[in-house]
């Protein structure tokens, strides 16, 4: 059975019967929400400073304020909406960064896998040649060139990442050109062009959303570790990575500052992985036995 | 009557090794030729060859006269018009051979848009008239499925319907029978019969069982290690035959008379 007879058995419902889908839909779903309506549900400006309630403690300990639910950082900023806000900015990076990767790792892949030849070889030891590379390193050195900022992030993303995507797009092209639907396809008189996006896009398709959501999980932790040296957003950007950054200086007073929004992208990381892997254990005939 | 493809002297091969050898064999309107042998006899190279779907390491020479081109020196842009409208193909896993992704209709109805010029409603009416030309009784049901919800025998049929999609002069059909059971192959072998009759539509009938071969096509071209040893009259197959691979296949036909084993 295909791959894509898979996808297409599984249904919806049925999907939710595996706890990882399940959990990491529900969490990514949150993520997606906060992000998308962050301005409008955050109870203070992210920005606002008010150094007369400087590094309150949460609500619910003594000596919190209740309208600030998470407390206050060292500028008197809420770190709850500072937290919403830095769901816009990595959702933002997140989606962005993906579609992006996604986009020219798989055109190159069904290059790759398709046309075959010298195009083939070139772009294989091209992306031998750059998974060599540790990809923070890679990343680290991307920025310098290019200078800080949310888009530079997004751009460092994607030149690291494509790889991924080519590599496995590429083997899984390879598997589904010499199936006898396509060679009823080129039987029937169709054009090259039909045949790479009507016979074997299709069929990929369910690897490239996999694919696509774990490397969601992936550019939420760039960003905010590229924030959290100082290479990622604008200081004035509220990004978990600034916040983590800002709060280890005040790890041992107010411990608080530094651990919600750890917990965030530790929460979002790994539900956007889990939701990745759960799809891909729903499709992967092969993983079928272990389960 | 006239003479619809002309095969002469086709050799294919990989690098060194001949897989096809000065195949010549000729195709009569509306004649339904059976292409014989065992496995790795160059059957399917052969038929493959025609319709030029040979992977690009192989090697082809000879000459093959379609109509009035020979389709060895056509262009690949020449070759699509042809392929699809012309010469079409039948595999062998029905199942395998439709897309996954796409319903029956969506692949039914893209060829006759590719080829014919139909516009969306044209086609879909087409394909209905042409699932119940091959016995599908409830086309409008059938058009809605995706491949893996039908049996194999219905997948055949929707290829069959496909195949048939544009009035082709030439059908390669490559052992569209085996992967199916033994009734499910009676019923598509008599279908194709009934296609090839209506749309007075060549077909090559590639296959290794004689039986079979004998039942449906007119004249059988029985193949070997790359050479075609013999063109016969299936009528005439058991007096006519005297090639000694001929008998070699005949005798290894298994009957059910009792005891046939220990002869």
């Amino acid at each position: 059975m295909t791959v894509m007879e898979k996808t297409l058995k599984g249904s919806l419902l049925n999907s939710l019967r595996s706890k990882k889908i399940l959990v990491g839909l529900v969490i990514v779903t949150v993520f997606v929400f906060t992000g998308l309506t962050a301005p409008y549900i955050a109870p203070h400006d992210p920005n606002k400073q008010s150094l007369r309630d400087a590094n309150l403690p949460p609500a619910w300990v003594e000596g919190g304020n209740p309208s600030y639910l998470m407390g206050t950082d060292s500028l008197g900023r809420d770190i709850f909406s500072r937290l919403l806000h830095g769901a816009s900015v990595a959702l933002y990076v997140a989606a962005t960064a993906t579609f992006l990767t996604g986009v020219v790792g798989t055109i190159l892949g069904i290059a790759a896998g398709y046309i075959r030849g010298k195009i083939d070889e070139l772009l294989m030891r091209v992306v031998d040649i750059w998974m060599s590379f540790p990809p923070v390193i890679l990343a680290i050195a991307l920025i310098s060139l290019l200078g800080t900022g949310i888009n530079n992030v997004i751009l460092a993303i994607a030149v690291v990442d494509w790889t991924r995507f080519t590599r496995v797009v590429r083997s899984e092209v390879l598997a589904v050109r010499e199936k006898d639907f396509v060679a009823s396809a080129r039987a029937a008189g169709f054009s090259t062009n039909y045949i790479i996006w009507r016979e074997i896009f299709p069929n990929i398709l369910p690897t490239i959303i996999v694919l696509a959501t774990l490397e969601m999980g992936i550019a939420v932790s760039v960003e905010v570790l590229l924030s959290f040296v100082g290479l990622g957003v604008k200081p004035t950007t509220p990004s978990w990575g600034t916040m983590i950054s800002d709060g280890l200086s005040y790890l041992r007073t107010s411990p608080t500052m530094l651990m919600f929004p750890l917990l965030t992208t530790m929460v979002v990381v790994l539900s956007l992985n889990l939701l990745g892997d759960g799809i891909r254990e729903k499709i992967d005939p092969k993983l079928e036995v272990f389960r | 009557m006239a003479k619809l493809l002309k095969v002469q002297d086709l050799t294919i091969s990989f690098q060194q090794n001949e897989v096809v050898k000065n195949v010549s064999f000729e195709v009569e309107r509306g004649e339904i030729l059976g292409l014989v042998g065992q496995s790795g006899a160059g059957k399917s190279m052969t038929g493959r060859a025609i319709i030029r779907l040979l992977p690009s390491s192989a090697h082809v020479s000879g000459r093959i006269i379609f109509k009035e081109h020979d389709l060895l020196t056509l262009k690949e842009k020449e070759m699509r018009k042809i392929r699809g409208k012309e010469i079409t193909m039948i595999q062998q896993d029905p199942v395998a051979s439709l897309n996954p992704a796409f319903k029956v209709r969506d692949q039914i109805t893209d060829i006759m848009k590719l080829h014919l010029k139909l516009d969306n409603k044209e086609a879909v009416n087409r394909a209905k008239n042409l699932l119940n030309e091959v016995g599908i009784p409830n086309p409008e049901k059938v058009l809605l499925k995706y491949p893996h919800q039908l049996s194999g025998g219905l997948c055949q049929r929707v290829a069959i319907a496909i195949a048939f999609a544009c009035n082709p002069s030439l059908v390669i059909a490559d052992e569209p029978t085996t992967a199916l059971d033994v009734i499910t192959q009676g019923m598509v072998v008599n279908l194709m019969k009934k296609m090839q009759q209506q749309f007075n539509t060549s077909i090559i009938f590639i296959t290794h069982n004689l039986a079979l071969a004998a039942n449906i096509c007119s004249r059988i071209a029985v193949m070997n290690d790359g050479q075609l040893l013999e063109t016969i009259t299936s009528k005439n197959i058991l007096t006519e035959s005297s090639h000694p691979y001929t008998r070699i296949l005949l005798s290894s036909l298994p009957t059910l008379r009792r005891g046939s084993e220990n002869t």
